[in-house]
Formats: structure tokens, sequence, C-alpha cells
């Protein structure tokens, strides 16, 4: 029986889901950070022994496709034994930018390497030159501790040598040192629940099943591109700077489409730049998944099959695939939201009828530390209205989907007072169909500390499709001593005690022209 | 006499107890007014002095049907619009048109007061009440029935929130204080409970006074989400404590089942039409979270731990564009209902059972219903044509894949929580939770299936046998250390103090209480609390129950107690499930039928379910049909009925 099963296909997709759901279960409850508890800033997923992903528990677009990355990089440069977990973060060998740690583990049957576990969640301190570990860097080495593929794990035993090593490199040891646990403890399970099911279904069957699992999704998938038009689409957009002077950054794309083929060509795009907002490979191809996968319009699994059907045309050097030592840290969350701006925009001209306004196309990451503490969150903004619908507003859109945190989680763990926290009124572009509103966010600070603040669509505002409008532009502003000062959409500063600092998000935009 | 009553849908299910036996009955509902049906029911069996337990689901109608009262929700100056922001996610990852939770209050009823409380409870800003007659009369004129009030940190300090609800009290708005109903940390999940409460009184209210006077001087209880009850008055102040007590009364039936028969360890499962229920009785005792979520919205208050799978009987069977077959979400529902109902030709569950004959037509729903098969075969062969089997593997794999979708949300319910489903006992009931029993319990490796009388009354028995129970929490934050416990103990005998005196109120001596202390306790730094009982060694029993749940535990950590608990019970008058003579030997089968089962054709004996004694035995493969159930049985099963005629199934060569 080497045939796919039409209905052994579906059970087999029950059983991968639930496993990696539930390694996901036991990250979220165990992890100390509110970034991971409260936000569920992590992905869990399993892979075939070859490094491709079969079965994806997520909350997270951004790390979709940037998963086999990794393991593929473990795979190639680590021997593995059982009982071994390899950490990673670097984003030149498998990772995607420092905060994002992943821990990879084999499963072992028979002395063989047949699968994969792994997750990977967003700590909110590796170090670097700013708290939060999310700073405006001119190069990765100022972002934090950059981990290459190594064993944290070896014969299930946590090496402490190289634990105590990491953790000397943070800021808050003690909550790094929980969240790894947590993550270490997800992929004990994963292994466990895959033992106990090659046990109860055979092996060969369960590799098999994995296989297929891949495979299935790779057709469903390139029934979708068949559907759209073959032609070549291309679109332009601009980050506004990288915070170190550069203006103006053209992100270009060229997306050919034949038969059941797509060909996604970013040669036409800026050089990297000096300013942390570059990103590698694994973010640019989890864009492009995130995108892709949208335009399934059924619940089938997420996983390698995907990008089989898809190729990637990424010239070394560019903003998005940087070479090392560019800064990554704001390319993860900013860059890659306009990355996602240029491919639906590109594919308005395919499928116009389909495809959404600009959201508001940043995360606006703001972080804050000083003694004993350091903090990282990000702010919804306004979506895109489409046809037939109106953007919402107040909430986070394509690549993050974290959640936030609470005023009262806040304001009893760090020193800092939310003045206010409301929707900003007729952010939204106008159009047939109104873009959704922008937030505004304002922070009192209670002590002397740092903070340092990432954001976009601070220069020109969402784009609107079919003739609706723009989206506002975003706004950063700082009270100090009374006193109104208009902030860069990138930086880093000093805060005192009494600073009030001002964030307001960016609307999305209009559909159609306004009758 | 004491009445349980289940009000569903279609039905209103009735178990009377005078003392002595159980009489069950079944009456239509009627839901423009649910008063009407158990007036009926009570009126059949006469008699005027009863004690009355009803689960309701007026509140949750009106949530789901978007009928609440029309509320206002006040809040912390610059945070009215809370309820609109949510937790700033949205509800589906992928789809472009991005969409949050359902918004309770629109905008334009969203208010904001000046007034501020810290995180320690220190009283920043006094709550300025200069503009409330102003915005007092925009919300009459505005038609408000029911205020929401949630400031920041009132579960620390409610002083302003008392103040401005006690105002708006005065001008004759029915009003629910967040530090109230939920006392707890955690600005949007407390709003979101504070203004389905206070959008639901009016309507409750409504409800409950029309059933009061009804019933003359009789005592009645209304079932709560976390399966205990309580008196009318209380229920008029907590509606939302109701809106999640639709499958409570099966678990609580369950639980009583599982004391009966001592089986301490119980997996209930309760498959209907569009959806599976599925939850766990450990030593006796519900589970109950406080995580739970209705249409996306998050409900911070404590309910039977329940997954519920979109796997039912009347789910669809479909070949997607992949060339792979799907069993639901989508369901016939009972209109127009399986294939087999000759309305339509969707194939579902429903269907594949009738193909395969485990659902024999002239005696579903006691040769009451009249169906189809011929529909089904129909239904059926259309999909088999396109998976490329038989029409008879195709039916099973309908069945195997969603019996797969419900072992995946008992896996949920119990593995991820540190158990192992292997030790629990299966107990379905429902119509069709027999049918999938023993297939669920090869794939989870559990021995053991229960399967109790009064399937088809199974959630109004449950009524029945509820307890009394209130519960009340406080926010306590400190850390663990010397000295504490005496602290904790000071602050429980508070809560307890209010809790005895709510117990005399309602009726309760002090041999029929119980009180329950319990602490939410977390590693410092942590977000999540894990709640465990006060006793002498509760911080050692706090790291076990760590380490079981997350596989570490951290001795040397700071641990900070987060919340006090206090569970108030009160034992109502005990009903008695007597236990009948056995007999011995084999029960007489009716038939013998060739059924599809486990990839091939078996001759299976059909037995009636009221025709097996105490004690005997049937022989298997066997079907055992009852009115309102089919319960299937392989080879590998053994059955006896108990003294209670539950069904006992035993895994053979297994020692019990």
């Amino acid at each position: 029986m080497t045939e796919m099963d039409a209905i052994q296909i579906t059970i087999f997709k029950n059983i991968f889901q639930s496993i990696s759901e539930e390694m996901g279960k036991i990250l979220q409850y165990s992890a100390f950070s509110p970034n991971i508890k409260e936000r569920k800033d992590f992905s869990c997923a399993l892979f075939t022994g070859a490094g491709e992903s079969f079965a994806f528990g997520s909350h997270i677009p951004v790390h979709l496709g940037a998963m086999p990355l990794s393991v593929e990089v473990a795979l190639k440069e680590t021997q593995f034994f059982p009982g071994d977990m390899v950490i990673l973060n670097d984003p030149f060998r498998g990772g995607t930018h420092l905060p994002d740690i992943t821990l990879i583990a084999p499963v072992f049957y028979k002395n063989n390497l047949v699968f994969f576990v792994a997750n990977r969640a967003h700590h909110s301190d590796v170090g670097g030159m700013q708290a939060g570990s999310m700073p405006l860097s001119s190069e990765i080495f100022q972002e934090g501790i950059i981990i290459p593929p190594i064993k944290i794990l070896k014969r299930d035993q946590i090496d402490q040598e190289i634990l105590q090593f990491i953790l000397s490199n943070v800021r808050s040891p003690f909550e790094r040192k929980g969240d790894l646990l947590a993550q270490i403890a997800s992929n004990r399970r994963g292994i466990a629940r895959v033992m106990a099911n090659i046990e109860k279904y055979g092996f060969k069957r369960l590799s098999r099943y994995s296989r297929f699992l891949i495979d299935y999704t790779e057709r469903v998938f390139k029934s979708v591109i068949r559907e759209i038009p073959d032609g070549e689409y291309e679109f332009r957009d601009f980050m506004d700077d990288d915070g170190f002077g550069e203006k103006d950054i053209l992100i270009s794309v060229k997306i050919k489409v034949e038969k059941e083929k797509m060909v996604i060509d970013f040669s036409g795009t800026a050089p990297q730049v000096t300013g942390g907002i570059n990103t590698n490979r694994a973010v640019t191809y989890s864009a492009v998944l995130y995108v892709l996968t949208t335009l399934l319009e059924e619940d089938i699994p997420i996983n390698s099959g995907l990008m089989r059907a898809v190729q990637l045309i990424l010239p070394e050097n560019i903003l998005v695939n940087a070479s090392r030592p560019a800064g990554l840290a704001g390319g993860n969350v900013e860059t890659s939201q306009r990355i996602v701006d240029v491919l639906l925009g590109a594919l308005a001209g395919a499928v116009p009828d389909k495809i959404p306004a600009a959201s508001q196309g940043t995360m606006n990451n703001i972080s804050f530390g000083g003694k004993g503490f350091t903090y990282y969150e990000t702010l919804g903004g306004g979506t895109g209205a489409g046809p037939g619908f109106h953007g919402e507003s107040g909430v986070h859109s394509h690549m993050t989907n974290s959640l936030n945190t609470p005023v009262e989680a806040l304001e009893r763990d760090f020193p800092v007072r939310i003045e206010q926290y409301a929707l900003r009124k007729n952010s939204g572009g106008k159009g047939k169909f109104n873009g959704g509103n922008g937030l505004l966010r304002s922070y009192r600070f209670l002590t002397a500390g740092q903070a340092s603040i990432l954001s976009e669509r601070r220069a020109r505002g969402p784009f609107g499709l079919n003739g609706g409008g723009s989206g506002r532009r975003g706004k950063n502003t700082m009270i100090r001593a009374g006193k109104k000062q208009k902030l860069n959409s990138k930086l880093n500063i000093a805060i005192k005690a009494g600073d009030l600092l001002v964030i307001e998000t960016p609307g999305g935009g209009g559909y159609g022209k306004k009758e | 006499m004491r009445i349980g009553i289940d009000t569903g849908g279609t039905f209103t299910d009735f178990v009377f107890f005078d003392g002595k036996n159980i009489i069950t009955s079944k009456l239509p509902s009627t839901p423009e007014n649910p008063a009407n049906s158990i007036q009926r029911g009570l009126d059949s069996v006469g008699g005027s002095s009863f004690e009355l337990v009803h689960g309701t689901t007026v509140a949750t109608n009106a949530f789901l049907q978007k009928k609440m009262a029309r509320g206002a929700f006040v809040a912390t100056r610059g945070f009215e619009h809370l309820l609109v922001i949510g937790r700033q996610n949205r509800t589906s990852l992928f789809s472009f048109q991005v969409k949050k939770p359902f918004q309770l209050i629109p905008l334009s009823r969203c208010y904001g007061i000046e007034e501020r409380t810290l995180a320690d409870g220190t009283l920043l800003k006094p709550v300025v009440t200069s503009g409330l007659p102003k915005l007092i009369g925009r919300m009459k004129k505005q038609g408000i029935a029911a205020i929401g009030i949630v400031f920041l940190h009132s579960y620390r300090n409610p002083e302003n929130e008392n103040k401005v609800a006690g105002i708006f009290r005065n001008h004759g708005f029915l009003v629910t204080a967040s530090s109230e109903i939920m006392p707890e940390y955690r600005e949007y999940e407390r709003a979101v409970v504070t203004i389905l409460n206070s959008s639901l009184k009016p309507i409750i209210a409504t409800y409950v006074n029309n059933l009061k006077s009804r019933l003359d001087q009789n005592r009645f209880y209304i079932m709560q989400s976390n399966g205990g009850v309580l008196p009318p008055e209380r229920i008029i102040d907590e509606p939302v404590r109701t809106i999640m007590s639709g499958p409570a009364g099966g678990v609580i039936a369950a639980r009583r089942f599982s004391g009966l028969t001592r089986n301490p360890n119980i997996i209930t499962l309760d498959m209907g039409g569009t959806s599976t229920d599925v939850s766990i009785i450990k030593n006796g005792q519900l589970q109950l979270t406080r995580d739970g979520y209705m249409e996306n919205l998050p409900l911070r208050i404590p309910i039977i731990d329940i997954a519920t799978v979109g796997a039912g009987g009347g789910s669809i069977a479909k070949i997607d564009r992949g060339g792979v077959l799907q069993v639901g979400p989508e369901s016939a529902g009972a209109d127009p209902g399986p294939a087999c109902y000759g309305k339509s030709l969707f194939p579902t569950v429903t269907d594949a059972f009738v193909v395969n004959g485990i659902i024999q037509p002239e005696l579903f729903l006691g040769g009451n219903m009249k169906i189809f098969p011929q529909k089904s075969i129909q239904a059926v062969t259309k999909i088999a044509s396109s998976v490329g089997k038989t029409l008879h593997e195709t039916a099973e794999g309908i069945i195997m894949i969603s019996v797969s979708a419900i072992e995946k949300a008992l896996r949920s319910v119990t593995l991820e929580k540190g158990e192992d489903p292997r030790f629990y006992t299966l107990l379905p009931f429902g119509g069709a939770g027999g049918m999938v029993a023993t297939l669920l319990a090869d794939r989870l490796g559990i021995n053991r299936i229960l399967i109790p009388p009064y399937q088809g009354v199974f959630s109004a028995l449950g009524m029945l046998v509820a307890d009394f129970q209130k519960e009340f929490s406080r926010s306590f934050l400190k850390p663990f250390g010397p000295g504490i416990s005496r602290e904790i103990e000071k602050d429980f005998s508070k809560i307890i103090r209010e809790a005895n005196r709510v117990l005399t109120q309602d009726g309760f001596s002090e041999e029929n209480s119980v009180i329950q202390m319990e602490l939410d306790i977390r590693y410092r730094g942590q977000s999540f609390e894990l709640t465990v009982p006060f006793g002498p060694d509760f911080i050692q029993d706090f790291h076990r129950k760590h380490d079981r749940l997350y596989s570490y535990r951290l001795d040397d950590a700071d641990c900070e107690i987060v919340n006090l608990r206090v569970l108030a019970l009160g034992r109502t008058s005990e009903i008695r499930i007597r236990k009948k003579r056995k007999q011995s030997g084999q029960a007489p089968f009716l038939d013998k039928k060739r059924i599809y089962f486990n990839g091939d054709f078996q001759v299976f004996y059909v037995y009636q379910r009221d025709a097996i004694q105490p004690g005997q035995d049937i022989r298997v493969p066997a079907i055992v049909v009852s009115d309102t159930s089919t319960v299937v049985v392989g080879r590998d099963f053994e059955v006896r009925a108990d003294e209670y005629t539950n069904l006992i199934l035993t895994r053979k060569g297994v020692a019990e």
C-alpha cells in the first residue's frame, strides 16, 4: 500500500495536528514571559527526517517558512544522537532574528533519525545594546547574543555550561531560563507523542503519511496557482527609512505565474541598509508563504508542500536577503509586513476581486527597560478594506497576531503607567469600504531607563485599492516636561521619570471609490 | 418530590424522584417561553409540594442570538474602547477579511469616567462624579437598561467602582461592577464577563420571575456552568454563570454513576447532531476551567472543562480539492438532516452508520421516526466513487475520520493535562456516543466502557442530583514566605464568613454544607496560575502539580499567591438510585444482522436495551438498541449489565 488513501490521510492529519497543538499548550502554560504566555508569540512543528515540515501549530505567520530552514541548517551542521536538542537563533545559520530562539530535537526509531520536532519562541530579552532586544542597530552584534546551532541537551541532559553561557548574556536570566525550560518540555512532549504513535501505527505508515500530507498540500496549492491568470505582475513600495538617514528604501517584486508554477522575483529591491531593518531569506520566505496561504480558501495543513510550488529569486545582499553582519531586529517585524504589502499589491493586478487594500504595515514595536526589568510589546492598527468589507480597527494584521499585554498586568510588573489606550478616530482610509482605525497608546514612565521604537508607515500611509484612499500614517510623540517632540519612526532614546510617550498607529487603506 | 428538568431545543426532559422511584418523561419544548413546557410537565404529575432543579439556556440563547438587553460600558477615561480593542488579535490568521470577536457593546454606548486606581490599590484619583447627571440623561435617551462598570485595578480596590455603581443604581439602572462579579486582574477578560452579566440580567430576571410565579412557594434551583446549582435570587445577580450550563447536566449525571460504580476516573462522551462534547471526571471530581471561550470571547469564570469538536451525527462528508475525504465541521443539522431523513442528499456520519447496518432503520428512535436507507446509500455512493473504495469501506472511513477528530478533543482534555486515558473509563451518553465508544477506546487504549441507563434524559437526571455551589474569589497577590499561611487564613476567614452567611441564608445546615479553600499560585514572573487546595503543604502541592503538568519544577524560585478561592457547597436532598436484584445467564437477543465493522461483514446480535436484566451477559459482537441510543460492541469486549442496569464493557483479556 504505497498509494495515498483519501481517508487515512485525514486521520493522520488529525493525529499530527494534535501533537503540534499539544506541544504549543505545554509551551504556553509552562513559559514565564508574558510574550510567550499572554501573547502566544511561538510556534511548534513536526518535520520529516529530511527536514520538511508536515504539521505546524502556530499563531504567528512570520514563523511559517522559517522553521524548515532552521531544521535544514541543524541537519547539515550537527551529528544528532538520541536525547540531543539543538538550540539556535543565528539568523545567518537558520534563525530569523535574534529574539526568536528555536529548539530542535531529533526523534530516533531503531537507531535511525526519523523525525524532528521543533519549537520557536520570541524571547523578550536576548541581551544586546538595548533592553527588550529590539534595538535600532547597525549590525547584528548589537542586537544580542548570537547562538549558532549547538546542543543544549546531550543524552537528554541539559548542558549547564551552555545554559549558563546564554543566561550570562541576557538582562533577565531567570525569565529566560523559565522560557527555555518550557521550550525543552514542549519538545519532549512532542517526541513522546511521536514515539507513541510509531508504536501504535508503525513507523512505515507514519512516515508515509507525513510525506503524503506534504504532497497533498503541494497539490492543493498548485491548483490554486492554476486559477490565477498566467502573466507577470509587478508592484513597488517603500520602507520609510532605516533609522540611520537612508529614506524611501525600495522593495520591488515581480510575480510570474505560468500554469501551476509561480516565480517570485525580488531583483530590483534596494541593497541592504545600515539600520537593522534587513531581512534574511527565512523571513522573506515566511512573508511569501503567508501571502500564498491567504489565497487558499480551504483548511489544508500548512507545511513544506507550499514551498515546492514556488520559486523565489533573491539576489544576495539586498534588503530582503541581507548577509552578515547586517542588523535584522526590525526586518522580521517591519520589513516582513512591507514584503506582504508588495506581494498583495502585485497579486491585485492578477486577481483584483480577491485582494484587500494595505493594512497598517507595521507592528509598532515598543521596548523599554531599566534597572532589573525589560519589556517588549507591539501594537495593532487598522486593516485594509477589501471587496465587500470594511477594515477592522485596532488589530494585528498579516505577519503577526500576538495578543496585547493587559494594562493591569503591565502596570503590576513594570514601572510604567498607561494613560490612554484607545482607537484613533478617522484614521482608516475612506472608500466604498473604509479601512480600519489605528490605535493610540500612551506610556507614562515612572523611572529612568531606555526605550526603542521600531515602526513604519510614519512617512506614507497604507495604500488604498481600486480608488480607495490611504490610511492615515502613524505618529510617535514624546512629551517631556510639558514639551511635545515628534519622534522618528525608529530610534533608541533615554527616558526620564515622568516622560510620556504617545504612539499612534496607522489606519488601513480604503477599497473602491466612495460613491 | 424532587424534579430535574432539562430544556433543550426540541424536547424538555423531566426526571421525577418521589423518594423511592425515578420516573422520566419527555415533552416538546416551547421556545417562545420555556416555562410553558415546564408547567405542562409539572401539571402532568400533579402534587403541590416539590423542589425543582432546572437547566436553562435562556442566557445562552440570548447571547447566541444577540438578543441581550441594551447595555452600556463604563470604563476608566482613556480606556472606553477596551471592549472593541480586545486583545488586539484576530480570529482567523489567514483571512483577508479581518475580524475580531463579537463586539458586545457598540462604541456609541461606551463611556469613560475620570478616575484612577493603581496596581497596588492606591487611589490615585478619586472618581469625578460631576459629569454623571449629564451622562445618565444621555443613557436614558439611548434606552439603556443595563450598565457594566470596569475601572482599572478595581480587583485591588473597588472604591471608585462601588461609588459609581451606587449612583447608577439610584437612577434605576441594572448594574454590574466588575469587582463584584470577577475581582481578578486582566481588564479585558473582566470586562467581557461584566458586560455579559449586566446585559443578561434583565433577560434572566424576566424568565426567573415568570417561572417563580408559576411554582407557588416551591423551591427551585438553576444550573450554573460550573455544575452546581443556585437559587433564583442569586442567579438574577449573576446570570453569566449560567451561560455555558448546557452540557453540565450530563457530566454531573456521569459523576453520579462514577460514584455508584466506583469508577473514580471517567471520560464523558456526548455525541450529538452537530458536535461532540468530552470532559473528564478525576477522582470523582468534575474538572473546571477558567479558560473558556464563547464565540472567541474569553469567559474567565469557572466552567466545566469540556472540549467540543465539530463532529456529530449530522457532520457532512465531502471530497476537497486535494482529493481527500473531509468530515465536518459543516453539519446537516436536524433540518434537512442526514440523507436518510429523506430531505437532502448530504452524506453524513449518521448515513454512514445506516449504510453499514449499525443503525437499523426499523429500530431508529424506537421505530418512531421513518428513515430511508436507500438515500443514505445513494449519498455515500457518490463519495465512494471519488475515493475509489467500496460503499462500506467509505462509510467506515467517514466514521473513522469523525472518530479521529473526537480523539483529538479527548487528548486535549486528558494527555495535555498530564492524565493518561488508559486509566480512565469511557462513559458515553446521548444518541450517538455508544456507536463510537469502542472505536475510541481502541485508539486511546481504554479498557472499560460504562453505559448508564436513562440515556434519553441523562442531562435532566444530572440536574436532579446536582448540589448547591457558590464560588467566591479574592485577589491576594503576595509572595510565599514565612508567616504567609497566617495571612492567608486571615483573608480566608473573611470570605468564609460571607460564604457561611450565604449557605445559612439559603437553608443549608452545617452538616449539609462544605467549604473548600483553594489557592491560585504561580512562580513569580509567570502569568498563568495553577489552582491547588489550601492545605498544610500547599506549596509542595503546587510544585508537584507544576511538575506533573509541565514536566519541570523550580524549587528555589519565588512563588506568588495570586487569588484565594472559596467554594461553598450545599448538599441537596439525596437521590437514591436503587440497586436491582441480579439475575444470571444471558439476555435474550432480538435478532441477528449482518453488519460491516472493522473492514468486514460480521453477524451481530441485536439486543433491546430494556430486555437486558441486571447481572446478565450478552453475546458479542452486538448492537444494543434503545429508544434514544445505539451501542456497538466489537468482539474485543465482553458485556455485562450491573445491578444498576449499567452496561459494563470490558476488554477481553484485561483483568478488572
